[in-house]
């Protein structure tokens, strides 16, 4: 009786004994990023590290729009994203901004007013485009006359408006240049001077007809290439090391024996290139029918292609949303549900494979497909992947 | 027909019927509240009074069946259409839901009208102002673009040279015969 009567005694001795401090939590604490790791990826605005299976941080972007495009300051320290406002909510003045973002917080540290022309479409690769010397952002236009605005990252400030009629999206290409795709099939090439005025405007011969094998717009650039692929499974690159871009040879990413099949290139975002091997990847899909609209359909497989020797290294199975998908068309926004929407590769030398279905994303050893999470537990079901560090 | 029963409907056609399902149906996922301004319209691929003035004068024949059902993803004047139809949003196929303003700029099509067999010119207009209908959608979009083929792309919000100017649904109004 007596011994039941001290224990609680004696243990609440214990735990205030001489020498120990409780450490109490302070308030109005919050996070910073440590120095970003090449397994960070951007699915839309969440930062993941998909090695760890771990959320990181959102982006405070202000608008509703999912799957603005990304780019980032020459010392890393800064993003910029594009954003549309309204003074009262859904109506009232329109105001564009580039808002830079401190990618330590993802916090806003500061904004550029754009002209509100800023295109507001499907497309996310070609939307905004930073020259490859870091310094002039361009920005696509659509109003629906087309045009790009630049502007200064390092005064950050607006340069001014460049038209480029019949030609849209923006892709860097050079140190100050910029080209973009036109609806008869070839390239517009823009080149800025040093201080982001327009010094000339160029049209390359056309490499593809848009009424009969049509590009899809989610380009990859591969070094001094950018990689497209058209509806038919064709891969155009065009060089762009030199002044103006150079149409490349093209090449069919579907063998005689996979068309015989019905093999097609498929997905939201169907490509992603690791630089240091020169690797491909492509969503691919069986279909009888030739497809209106790729991207509403997901790739069942992942395959990997050499591209020095344009031979494919690896099919992988793309995992399937869940077995509860009811498919295209089930719900507004709903792809296929059969596969993976989108992919991308971590670069370095222990590159990643990260694929998104509707419901969940995977990631793998790239080079030998092995699963590292078959579904990632800590991260947004799917979106738009963007490298943190490219 | 609530947009249950027709998605319903659609997935019994199969996978060839369902290829046409295609982007703007993710185009409107994204677009939630998104808007655009008062734009200039440099560049009208039709003007809002033409269209008006043309499908007023077409009288759409009796037919049996989807083909003639406003309200079904498979009426013929909807062959390349995109969005909310309209007339499950409270207006008719060639005219808006209330309080919505059709787009002044938009995408075309052709659709065969099964009662004559002749082809016909549509203008898918978007009806804005209003935050998506979210009633029937449908998306037989055939002959869409690529976004850089601009005027003939459903990927784009058209509601883009509005001054009120939320995506809201879609009407699809007769122009005349495209052999005209």
């Amino acid at each position: 009786m007596i011994s039941r009567l001290w224990l609680p005694g004696i243990l609440i001795g214990a735990a205030i004994t001489p020498g120990f401090a409780q450490e109490f939590d302070s308030f109005g604490r919050s996070e910073v990023l440590p120095e970003p790791e090449r397994d960070w990826v951007f699915v839309d605005y969440s930062l993941v590290d998909v090695a760890d299976d771990r959320f990181l941080g959102l982006i405070g972007v202000a608008e509703t729009f999912p799957s603005a495009a990304i780019e980032y300051s020459a010392d890393g320290s800064s993003l910029f994203v594009v954003e549309t406002f309204y003074t009262r909510g859904n109506r009232g003045d329109r105001t564009d901004t580039v808002t830079i973002f401190d990618t330590s917080t993802l916090g806003v540290s500061g904004e550029i007013v754009i002209p509100a022309k800023r295109a507001l479409m499907l497309a996310v690769t070609g939307t905004l485009a930073l020259t490859d010397n870091d310094r002039f952002l361009a920005v696509f236009n659509l109003t629906p006359a087309t045009s790009i605005s630049v502007v200064d990252v390092e005064t950050r400030s607006f340069v001014g408006e460049i038209s480029t009629p019949g030609c849209s999206l923006v892709f860097a290409t050079g140190d100050l240049s910029y080209a973009m795709i036109c609806a008869n099939g070839d390239l517009l090439s823009v080149s800025l001077d040093e201080n982001g005025r327009e010094v000339s405007k160029e049209r390359t011969e056309q490499f593809f007809d848009p009424e009969v094998d049509p590009i899809r717009e989610p380009g990859v650039r591969y070094a001094d290439e950018w990689l497209f692929a058209s509806f038919d499974g064709i891969l155009h690159s065009v060089d762009v090391s030199g002044s103006t871009p150079r149409i490349g040879e093209s090449w069919s990413l579907l063998t005689a024996s996979d068309r015989d099949q019905n093999w097609r290139i498929t997905g939201r975002q169907p490509l992603a290139v690791h630089q240091q091997s020169g690797r491909l990847y492509v969503l691919a899909r069986q279909n009888d029918e030739p497809l209106d609209d790729p991207a509403d359909w997901d790739g069942t497989e992942i395959w990997s292609f050499d591209l020095a020797t344009r031979e494919r290294v690896q099919r992988l199975e793309a995992l399937p949303e869940s077995d509860e998908s009811e498919g295209a068309g089930a719900a507004i926004g709903a792809t296929s549900g059969d596969g993976a929407s989108n992919i991308q590769v971590t670069q370095g030398d222990e590159p990643l494979l990260v694929s998104a279905a509707g419901s969940g994303i995977s990631v793998r050893h790239a080079m030998t497909g092995e699963y590292l999470h078959e579904r990632l537990q800590n991260a947004p079901s799917s979106g738009w992947l963007s490298l943190r560090i490219r | 027909m609530d947009s249950t029963n027709w998605i319903d409907r659609r997935f019994e056609t199969g996978a060839s019927h369902l290829a046409r399902l295609t982007s703007r149906r993710s185009f409107l996922t994204r677009l939630g509240t998104l808007l655009l301004g008062g734009a200039s319209i440099p560049l009208l691929p039709l003007s809002r009074a033409a269209a008006q003035a043309a499908d007023a004068g077409f009288k759409d024949p009796d037919i049996e069946g989807d083909a003639g059902e406003p309200m079904n993803c498979d009426k013929w004047r909807y062959c390349s259409i995109d969005g909310f139809m309209s007339p499950c949003c409270g207006g008719s196929a060639s005219s808006c839901p209330p309080g919505t303003e059709m787009s002044a700029v938009t995408w075309i099509g052709t659709c065969t009208n099964p009662a004559d067999g002749i082809d016909y010119l549509i203008s898918y207009n978007d009806c804005c102002g209003k935050s998506p209908c979210g009633q029937c959608f449908c998306n037989n979009n055939e002959d869409d673009m690529r976004s850089y083929v601009t005027a003939r792309s459903n990927n784009i919000n058209w509601c883009l040279a509005h001054s009120t100017t939320a995506y809201h649904s879609t009407v699809a109004l007769v122009l005349g015969r495209a052999d005209a």
